[in-house]
């Protein structure tokens, strides 16, 4: 702890990484091996093809059938009576109920080169469908929300476990001091900190949450004040430095863990001044506004946090999620499915936006943009009304750019749209997936935890080679 | 398939024709038994190989993994099958485990996982199953089963698992033992800190918060300065704030929290076993009792109420994990449950890893599967949830004194009987109105009774919502309830709750027990076996564990640095004569946690001064695991918090009680009272202020040592937020109003006794003196205020010297 002093402020130079982490290797110890060079903590086993996951979150669960998963028989069979394995009830009851199908109220049409189906609830993403690689085997675990939310983010229904973004951070750290590695766009979903949170992971690697402070405006919180002009400010924080120097040299002993939180100081100032550029999206053109959809009322929320998510994407950010969806409105049609039509307007022309600025700035070559819900809907009525419940046995997710197949769809759904029935892509999969593409092995990306290595996909998991470019 | 009947038949049809088939092509090969067995030869090259290698070998093979304990590469492997047993029983497809997994019929066993098969393939895999399952493929070694078995064995012989020496030390202090192995490292001891840093120190250590200027300056004066400092220790092992400190402490080692994450549900009752724990420490009850009341607390006796009341409300520790209460398979919810206490049992009292044997052998400690089920068993026997599509929790009423007692169950029996007139009038209400003069009752068809009906009813409903608030402030307590009679449960293959094996007796770690004096008397669930098997002095190592974990709470880290987890996977100790001597004397004074802490401050180990080391002891033990220099001590994150306020004098130390203000989720709760921060409501999704930025532990999980960042969130944290502002600002007036001169120097030099119990030297005086003339106006209010609450944010405020 007290060795050298130049060579211990170089580590704490050169390890920095994650949300201002300063001193990992002097302070985390033996839990790490030796930082790597590229500024993370384990660094990649394998040449990455991306470099950050944008994850669009449809909190609420997106029904494939109205959406990416065109099923003419459902129309054509509607209002049939059938026997389903509803997830719900087979959880409850062990047993299979009888089920009315209920067919989709939107028109489906081919889009682009490759020709996928795409309802008139997503006009905008369906533009980019030859940009899209659509996966309609998904499947996952939890037939509630709180429990699929969950499995979603951290791979396990019920044990705290640090979440996916975590994960990434933990090893790969943020491409930018200033910026923390994992941020999460006003999340809302149950499960709260735990969608972002670090569990035993050391809690650096924990997502920051970003929240709106007003209408227009995002913020790391504390990461300002408003009660002070900066000049002022910038006076308290001198005065700051000085004692904390002075402090330091009353002591007789070097402390490397003490010239670390001096330099969080250093760190955190900076940030303070860079960190709300990054946030103020009034730099931007207009076009670039109307392109996420800022200047409509309706895609104006989704739109601004789209549009920051590419600026933080641009900034070195390795995960951010986008958050859509609170307890006060999601894509939980339980009845009245109609309000599909709400959610989608909210968020399709945002979506929209961010790809095609991605695109055009190259920014999708080596980021993934991950479009999904915690699971899907059932093709027929929750208790033959007007709208569906929960289906985690086969859904649709899909993913674009970061070295995944292009105008590409794997695995499919049942003739009804109900379960996977080919090429089934499990949620352990799909995460196994994304780091591969990040240069990560899902099964040495471990963490010792209560005696044994922990990791993201517990003891499962496979890389889905079929959709990689 | 499973999706819906009529594919069902499609498919049985298909099968049929597919066997059709081979009947056909067996007859073209025709008869006899040698061209049968070219016929399967072929088959078995053509289809059964290509379809094993391709579909199953990938992850059912000794070449790359074998998922389920299954091997598929030879007969010998399909016929020792894996955890869920045979894969295939040649001659019936119905019996065998393969077919069925490739047929999709079970929802738990689909293989393989990513998509069924083609119809075709799957039928001639039954076929080829039917047929005998003809395997030419060369059997290869059986793997080697009795390894596990083995290292289990030596395992056994771990230091952990060996018995307390009890007797024959050679030292009888603390001292005695690091010295002795200072000495044979021939590293020399830092000397003592000095005083002021010493009493700093223990105030913090053994209350949590720092000591008054005043304090400071009597023991800075003191003529006898070590049997002052003897007394003091005793003194703050007297007062209220030690078992707060000592509360918060053991609260992290058991996941404490007063909500859990999802729908953010409120434990509205958790705070009561907060209550026990600091009273239990402030009593310094002995800690084996303390074990045996948390986790069989209902199952003890007493006939005095205020001990009933403590039994009881310990047993809170068995239900205060993160639960995922709307978990939609009630059984494998239930299971989880069990898991997550059994998780925290272990590593809070036994420094044991039992939740890795959930779904196979320890793979490191001597836990065989059979023994996580003999204890899950165990706590299956309680109940812990009432079931619904959110199932609920378990909270009972609390004993009352008789007339208390009497006056709560007669308001019940009222509500009960006015809930009962009201649904009879209200069903009254709904049903249509007979013709006139039809009705037994109040002739509903006359508007004038209908509309008194109405009105009766709305008063009883008003009576019933007055009643049940009443009924509703009966003290109530967060637990778990003994079920009879109580049921061994079977091993869960690979902790499938839908797979299961053999049952297992109920029991302990097998490795530990001596069957004769732990058995289970029938009739009982074993949880009270359990709390004393645990809790006795004979297992070595629950006194260890505890042992190790005080002295980590005092001196910084454990002689055993896992101190959750003393398996073979964990460290070893670095003075293990050490630790038993400690482990022994804990038992000797009767598990007296504050006799391990006197014995713990009076030692110099304890007090010496946090110094450098030279290059050839940084080489022998530069984490200091040895003892040989002072631990940098640095203030968590309530003791941060409980300083600002302590200095801002707005600290109250008013003691116990709930602070939860109602709420239904504890999403977005705002905190705002200025009590300790052990008596804010910890909510899961809403902590108190500053906790969740310094390294307060996740509340998912028992954490026995919390992390130790620094981070530049941290520091965002104290120049920022709001709530430091605030305490800034209220220090300031209290500078301002506690002198009666307005003069700066006064200000400064009271703000640093204040914050650092210290008064500031030349350079730091010049420094703000500097800074309010920089301000222009020293008068201005907001120079002061920005003073202190730089002083906060500086790293003396934080770190002990």
């Amino acid at each position: 702890m007290f060795d050298n002093l130049m060579s211990r402020r170089l580590i704490l130079r050169q390890s920095a990484c994650g949300f201002g982490a300063v001193a990992a290797n002097a302070l985390l110890g033996s839990t790490f091996a030796v930082p790597a060079a590229n500024g993370g903590l384990v660094g990649t086993h394998h040449a990455p093809k991306a470099k950050r996951i944008i994850f669009l979150f449809m909190f609420g669960g997106v029904s494939q059938v109205d959406s990416f998963d065109y099923k003419p028989a459902l129309n054509q069979r509607h209002g049939e009576l059938l026997t389903f394995n509803d997830a719900r009830q087979l959880a409850k009851t062990g047993k299979a109920t009888e089920q009315k199908l209920l067919a989709s109220p939107w028109k489906f049409k081919q889009y682009g080169q490759s020709g996928h189906w795409a309802s008139e609830l997503f006009p905008g993403t369906a533009e980019h469908i030859d940009d899209l690689c659509l996966l309609h085997g998904m499947h996952t675990e939890g037939v509630a929300h709180g429990p699929a939310t969950l499995f979603l983010h951290s791979g396990s229904t019920n044990m705290t476990r640090p979440s996916m973004g975590s994960w990434v951070n933990y090893a790969l750290g943020s491409e930018n001091e200033n910026l923390p590695g994992f941020v999460s766009i006003t999340p809302k979903a149950p499960g709260g900190p735990r969608n972002y949170g670090a569990a035993f992971l050391p809690p650096k690697f924990q997502g920051t949450r970003l929240v709106s402070t007003s209408a227009e405006q995002f913020a790391i919180e504390n990461l300002t004040r408003d009660d002070l002009p900066i000049s002022e400010v910038a006076k308290q924080v001198d005065v700051l430095k000085r004692l904390n120097r002075i402090q330091l040299d009353r002591r007789s002993t070097y402390d490397s863990e003490l010239e670390a939180a001096l330099e969080s100081y250093e760190l955190a100032w900076k940030m303070q001044r860079m960190a709300p550029e990054i946030l103020d999206l009034s730099t931007e053109t207009k076009a670039t506004l109307n392109m996420y959809g800022i200047d409509d009322p309706v895609t104006k929320d989704y739109g601004q946090k789209c549009l920051l998510a590419r600026r933080l994407c641009e900034s070195g950010v390795r995960f951010i999620e986008v958050n859509y969806g609170s307890d006060s409105g999601n894509w939980d049609q339980h009845s009245d499915l109609p309000k599909h039509a709400d959610h989608a307007k909210a968020v399709d022309r945002p979506i929209a936006g961010l790809l095609t600025d991605l695109k055009q700035r190259g920014l999708l070559d080596d980021t993934i943009v991950w479009w999904g819900g915690e699971f899907g809907r059932t093709p027929y009525s929750e208790g033959k009304g007007t709208g569906r419940d929960h289906n985690p046995g086969g859904f649709t997710v899909w993913l674009a750019g970061g070295g995944i197949k292009s105008g590409f769809a794997y695995g499919k759904t049942d003739e009804l749209g109900f379960a996977g029935i080919d090429e089934r892509v499990h949620m352990h999969d799909l995460h196994a997936t994304l780091l591969h593409q990040l240069g990560l092995d899902h099964k040495r990306l471990t963490y010792k935890h209560a005696g044994r290595d922990f990791r993201l996909t517990d003891v499962h998991g496979r890389v889905v080679q079929d959709i990689i470019a | 398939m499973s999706l819906f009947s009529r594919n069902v038949g499609h498919c049985a049809i298909l099968i049929l024709l597919i066997s059709l088939a081979f009947l056909d092509e067996a007859k073209l090969f025709g008869q006899s038994s040698a061209n049968i067995d070219i016929d399967k030869q072929n088959r078995f090259e053509k289809w059964v190989r290509p379809t094993l290698n391709q579909h199953c070998l990938p992850c059912h093979s000794r070449e790359t993994e074998s998922n389920g304990g299954l091997v598929l590469d030879s007969r010998y492997g399909w016929e020792k099958g894996g955890d869920s047993g045979r894969a295939i029983v040649p001659g019936s497809s119905e019996e065998s485990l393969l077919i069925k997994a490739i047929r999709f019929d079970h929802p738990k066993l689909q293989m393989p996982p990513d998509k069924k098969l083609p119809s075709d393939l799957v039928a001639l895999m039954e076929a080829w199953v039917n047929d005998g399952a003809f395997d030419p493929r060369e059997d290869r070694e059986p793997m080697d089963q009795t390894a596990s078995t083995l290292q289990q064995i030596s395992v056994k012989e771990y230091w952990s698992y060996q018995p307390l020496r009890t007797a024959n030390f050679t030292y009888a202090s603390i001292d005695g033992f690091v010295d002795q192995k200072l000495s044979e490292m021939e590293i020399h001891a830092a000397p003592l800190a000095q005083r002021r840093d010493q009493v700093r120190k223990l105030y913090l250590d053994l209350t949590g918060l720092p000591p008054s200027p005043e304090t400071i300056q009597t023991m800075l004066s003191s003529s006898d300065f070590e049997s002052d400092y003897h007394e003091l220790a005793q003194r703050l092992l007297g007062t209220p704030q030690y078992g707060e400190s000592m509360a918060r402490r053991w609260m992290d080692v058991v996941r404490y929290a007063e909500s859990v994450t999802l729908r953010g549900l409120v434990f509205k009752e958790a705070w009561r076993y907060r209550d026990y724990v600091i009273t239990a420490y402030n009593q310094d009850r002995s800690f084996d009792q303390m074990i045996r009341e948390q986790i069989a607390g209902d199952l003890l006796k007493s006939d005095d109420p205020n001990d009933r009341y403590l039994q009881l409300v310990a047993t809170t520790f068995m239900a205060m994990g993160d639960t995922n209460f709307e978990k939609q398979d009630k059984q494998q919810l239930e299971m989880d449950y069990v898991d997550e206490q059994l998780d925290v049992i272990g590593q809070a009292f036994l420094g044991q890893t039992i939740g890795c044997a959930r779904c196979h052998d320890h793979k490191f400690d001597p836990i065989p599967t059979r023994d996580y089920y003999a204890m899950a068993g165990i706590l299956k026997s309680a109940v812990a949830l009432r079931h619904s599509n959110v199932s609920n929790w378990i909270d009972l009423p609390l004993p009352l004194g008789l007339d208390e007692e009497k006056r709560f169950v007669d308001l019940e029996t009222q509500l009960k009987t006015l809930t009962k007139e009201l649904a009879t009038k209200k069903k009254q209400l709904a049903a249509k109105p007979k013709k006139e003069g039809e009705s037994d009752g109040p002739d509903l068809a006359k508007e004038k009774d209908l509309k008194q009906l109405a009105d009766e009813v709305k008063q009883m409903e008003s009576n019933q919502k007055k009643l049940q608030a009443q009924v509703d402030l009966r003290p109530r307590y967060l637990t778990i309830v003994e079920e009879s009679p109580p049921k061994d449960i079977p091993v869960h293959i690979r902790g499938d709750v839908h797979n299961l094996s053999e049952v297992v007796p109920r029991g302990f770690l097998s490795a530990l027990t001596d069957d004769q004096k732990t058995a289970i008397p029938t009739g009982a669930s074993g949880r009270l076996e359990m709390s004393k098997w645990i809790s006795a002095p004979e297992n070595p190592l629950t006194a260890r564990v505890y042992a190790n974990r005080v002295w980590s709470w005092m001196m910084g880290q454990g002689l055993v640095e896992s101190v959750n987890n003393f398996g073979t996977t964990g460290t070893t100790p670095s003075n293990p004569d050490l630790l038993d001597w400690l482990a022994t004397e804990l038992i000797r004074s009767g598990w007296s946690t504050k006799h391990l802490i006197r014995l713990i401050v009076h030692s110099d180990a304890y007090r010496r001064k946090v110094v450098a080391a030279d290059d050839r002891v940084l080489q022998i033990d530069p984490d200091n695991r040895f003892y040989w220099r002072g631990h940098q001590r640095r203030l968590t994150a309530e003791e941060l918090r409980d300083a600002m306020l302590q200095a801002s004098g707005e600290l109250d130390l008013a003691m116990g009680g709930s602070l939860m203000v109602e709420t239904k989720s504890d999403v977005n709760y705002k905190h705002s009272s200025q009590r300790r921060s052990v008596y804010h409501p910890l909510f899961r999704n809403s902590l108190p202020e500053l906790l969740g930025s310094f390294d307060f532990p996740s509340t998912g999980m028992s954490v026995g040592q919390r992390s130790r960042s620094t981070v530049s969130t941290q520091a965002l944290v104290l120049m920022n937020s709001d709530w430091v502002r605030a305490r800034a600002k209220a220090m300031a007036s209290r500078l301002r109003s506690e002198s009666e001169t307005q003069d700066p120097t006064i200000w400064i030099e009271r703000a640093f006794q204040l914050c650092f119990q210290r008064p500031p030297n030349l350079v730091e005086l010049e420094t703000c003196l500097e800074f309010f003339q920089s301000n222009l106006d020293s008068t201005n209010p907001h120079s002061l205020e920005k003073l202190t609450h730089s002083l906060f944010a500086s790293i003396d405020f934080r770190y002990l010297e």
